[in-house]
């Protein structure tokens, strides 16, 4: 666990205290736009991240990193001019890795190509669903 | 009353409301000469923010040129100029661009931060193809954002351009 005095990491990401409810219900907020295709998600220079900006704003940055041999994932919140507001990582909030894969398969835009390859024959309907 | 008074009481009220008038008169082109003032100033600011972007997109193709040649100090001060130009930009026209445009700025400011963190990070070890092309794909989006933004910037001073030739 993460507590107390911030750390960077090797990405420079400087990590806070635990994470609040308000700081998960906000990764909760991501999880559910990005599912409604209602975020601009884009990738960076960066290996593994990916980055959107709000309300003229603000900047999140979703990313996947290894940390101790391990995959490690978080999410940056950041004012217009790159000053760090907010930091949750995967320690916190295991949301941060389905909001990462989400982001990920949006960006790669995988369904539309898993549509195009499957075809109009392969779309489930309601009766392929046992329950 | 002697004749001479009422003269003096007729001229009286005729001065205070020419007074009156002038005095209105004098406050109405004021205001317009304001008016006027503020407009030529907000057309002439909006003009510079045109020209921030214009730089600032010019400075992206250098870096997609840098990248190109593996020129990675040019690319790191490059990237800094372009930094500074997207954060000028939403401190000092912040009501000039609309919440989308403000967005491309923060979005290609952000393209340019990994670029400039990837290039320090690089400047350890040698750079990859798939480095490379992550480099040039994030120049590239970048370059889309401030061109958006610029369009917009364009856009309004075009049209208030034609507004104030038409008054």
């Amino acid at each position: 666990m993460r507590w107390g005095k911030p750390e960077k990491t090797k990405k420079g990401m400087v990590l806070q205290p635990m994470a609040t409810e308000k700081d998960l219900a906000f990764v909760k907020f991501l999880t559910q736009q990005t599912k409604s295709d209602k975020v601009g998600w884009e990738p960076t220079a960066e290996d593994q991240q990916f980055t959107a900006s709000f309300k003229g704003k603000y900047n999140v940055i979703v990313d996947k990193s290894l940390q101790d041999n391990e995959d490690f994932y978080w999410i940056e919140l950041q004012d217009a001019e790159g000053k760090q507001l907010l930091v949750v990582n995967s320690d916190e909030s295991e949301q941060i890795e389905v909001l990462f894969d989400l982001v990920q398969r949006k960006v790669l835009n995988v369904d539309e190509a898993l549509d195009e390859i499957m075809g109009p024959e392969a779309e489930i309907t309601d009766e392929d669903i046992p329950f | 009353m002697d004749w001479w008074t009422i003269v003096g009481t007729v001229a009286g009220v005729v001065g205070v409301g020419i007074s009156i008038y002038l005095i209105t008169v004098t406050q109405a082109a004021r205001d317009a000469a304001q008016a006027a003032a503020q407009a030529a100033s907000a057309t002439a600011r909006r003009r510079d923010l045109v020209e921030e972007l214009e730089a600032a997109s010019q400075k992206i193709q250098q870096v997609g040129n840098f990248i190109e040649q593996a020129e990675w100090v040019a690319v790191r001060l490059r990237t800094e100029e372009i930094l500074a130009a997207c954060k000028l930009t939403l401190s000092r026209w912040p009501d000039h661009l609309s919440e989308q445009a403000k967005n491309d700025v923060i979005n290609a400011s952000r393209q340019m931060n990994s670029i400039a963190n990837q290039i320090v990070q690089m400047a350890e070890v040698e750079v990859t193809l798939a480095q490379k092309r992550r480099l040039a794909g994030s120049q590239m989006r970048a370059s889309g954002h401030i061109s958006s933004a610029l369009g917009e910037a364009r856009k309004n001073e075009e049209r208030d351009g034609t507004a104030a030739n038409g008054n």
